[in-house]
């Protein structure tokens, strides 16, 4: 029986170096790899001995594009483990930031990474020959979303304003309302967006995932809320560890996240929307059912709509909490160290992303986890791959990589995040 | 040349040794050149510098480069008149876009400032560290002396224009 093997060295329009491997022998795909060899970064080592307050701070520099997000994990574990909770104006100011992060990562990947692979063009070079005035609205969706996170963090890369207990200075209310005028820009362009994506093709391809996402009584997900699935789970956050683990496999520098009972799981935003819908604000639900989306929606290839969907979500948001906005007395709530142990979660633009802090009582780390989106979605990309693949394989080998490459964008990896390497066994003979 | 907002950009990363050439340029430049010059060092992504010339009359871009030449090297590049070469202004990152990929794209969409000029400044050593190689200090020290002469001379010319 012949066998054959697909292999792309370097995906491209991903964030990060990964590669994908397939083995097909006949008509069957035996196996599908996503090959992560990043180096691995061993953050979860060097936390060790730091102080809780250094946390933040260091944890930021895990992702250049998804920083808030380790941030408010970070400080929501160390918070848990010192027993405060920031509430008020500061917890709305938190939801502000981490705005600006969803809009500026999904205008990113809508228009510069994904949008080409619809579209038919190599890379958004080609695209923006043809469709200048989309990547020109996409650059000013990404400024508007990165001018939100420097407003509030002080800079965009690695923000330096975001502390355990709130901030080291709050904006005014003047400062917030000049976002006001491009974030209503922003928001119709979402809306114009979500339009735009609900006319591409996409395959027919559906799977019966489990969704993994936060969920709150109160709102669409960003830092709070508990852990729930589409298949039962339901869970407080500081019981992830009895419920998934990481496991280690060869061909990836990026350990692997499972559910104990139930194996690979799916988080992102069309696991925050299946499990979320009815948290969405109007103008994101009639977008969404508008563009031919269900509550739910089980086609990775629709992520493209579902991230412009949530756009509208952080744009609709962003102008929700700064007309509400009353400068808050103090910056940040004070945070007393205490022995302990505390988790987070919050919602990256990617997925839910888990950290979990063991500090003494002078505020020293002496353990750290840290689990990715992207970790945790490797399991699900490579058994979409094998399925997605084994419908396709009369296809021309190259349209077939092509198509396994769009398959991955579907997930936005963010590869450099993923590499957590806890332990470094060195065996010597 | 018509009068509009004059910007310096420094690219780099300072924890990447000689990389951290242009932004250590950058902020030399920022405290001699005029008030209403902007000048920029927290610019590592080309899509970031394509919002900053949006509108932007005269732009200078200070970046590290490989070309094999002797470090600390400087060239200066028109980079309206002919296209940068990629292969000297790769990114060392896989995650961001490098100038010239920027300026292709921002051609693309009609987004390129009046004048862009790029100065390379040839590095020796981008391995993980704070701190520039000699020759590559030199090169800094070069540079600003020529950017800071040029914006002098390109501000009589605006001068000499308006009256």
């Amino acid at each position: 029986m012949k066998s054959k093997s697909i292999k792309v060295d370097f995906l491209a329009r991903v964030e990060g170096e990964g590669g994908l491997h397939l083995k097909i022998k006949g008509n069957r795909v035996t196996e599908a790899r996503l090959n992560i060899f990043e180096p691995p970064r061993f953050f979860e080592a060097f936390l060790r001995g730091r102080n809780f307050t250094e946390v933040p701070d260091i944890t930021a520099r895990i992702c250049g594009i998804c920083p808030i997000a380790y941030q408010m994990s970070s400080c929501h574990a160390l918070e848990q483990a010192c027993g405060v909770t920031v509430d008020g104006q500061l917890r709305e100011l938190r939801r502000l930031i981490y705005c600006g992060e969803w809009i500026e990562s999904h205008a990113l990947h809508i228009y510069f990474l994904h949008a080409p692979d619809f579209l038919g063009y190599q890379d958004v070079l080609e695209m923006a020959k043809d469709h200048g005035e989309l990547v020109t609205k996409a650059l000013r969706l990404k400024k508007i979303g990165n001018e939100l996170m420097t407003l509030l963090g002080g800079r965009e890369i690695h923000p330096i304003n975001v502390r355990v207990g709130g901030f080291y200075k709050v904006p005014t209310k003047a400062e917030l309302k000049r976002m006001i005028e491009p974030l209503e820009w922003a928001l119709e362009a979402s809306l114009e967006t979500v339009k735009l994506t609900s006319t591409l093709s996409f395959p027919e391809f559906e799977r019966n995932y489990e969704f993994v996402a936060l969920r709150h009584p109160d709102e669409y997900p960003l830092c709070e809320g508990r852990i729930v699935s589409n298949k039962g789970l339901d869970i407080a956050i500081e019981e992830y560890p009895r419920h998934f683990e990481e496991q280690h496999v060869a061909h990836s520098t990026s350990l692997h996240s499972v559910l104990k009972e139930r194996g690979e799981y799916f988080v992102g935003p069309l696991a925050r929307y299946s499990l979320n819908f009815d948290k969405l604000p109007k103008p994101a639900q009639e977008a969404a059912l508008t563009a031919g989306l269900g509550k739910t929606c089980t086609n990775p290839f629709k992520s493209i709509i579902v991230r412009a969907v949530e756009l509208v979500f952080a744009c609709h948001e962003a102008l929700r909490i700064i007309n509400a906005y009353t400068m808050p007395s103090h910056p940040a709530v004070t945070v007393t160290p205490k022995v302990g142990t505390g988790h987070g979660c919050s919602e990256a633009p990617r997925g839910s992303l888990y950290h979990r802090y063991t500090i003494t009582d002078d505020g020293s780390i002496t353990a750290a986890t840290i689990i990715p989106p992207t970790s945790q979605n490797q399991k699900v990309i490579e058994r979409d791959l094998k399925e997605f693949a084994a419908t396709r394989l009369d296809l021309p080998e190259e349209k077939l990589t092509w198509e396994c490459e769009q398959a991955i964008r579907n997930y936005d990896p963010c590869i450099s995040c993923s590499c957590h390497f806890l332990k470094l066994k060195i065996d010597r003979e | 040349m018509r009068k509009g907002q004059t910007v310096i950009v420094g690219i780099g990363n300072e924890y990447r040794r000689d990389d951290a050439a242009g932004l250590i340029a950058a902020r030399r430049l920022r405290t001699v050149v005029a008030s209403d010059v902007h000048v920029h060092d927290g610019i590592a992504d080309g899509l970031d510098l394509i919002n900053l010339w949006d509108g932007a009359g005269y732009v200078i871009v200070i970046d590290s480069m490989l070309s094999g030449a002797k470090p600390g090297t400087i060239r200066r590049f028109d980079a309206l008149a002919t296209p940068l070469p990629a292969e000297i202004f790769r990114s060392i990152s896989t995650h961001l876009v490098n100038i010239p990929d920027a300026v292709s794209l921002a051609q693309a969409i009609g987004k390129l400032p009046q004048s862009l000029t790029v100065y390379g400044i040839e590095s020796a050593d981008m391995r993980y560290g704070i701190g520039l190689t000699p020759a590559v200090q030199d090169g800094v020290d070069a540079v600003t002396g020529t950017i800071n002469y040029e914006l002098r001379n390109l501000a009589k010319m605006l001068n000499l224009s308006d009256n």
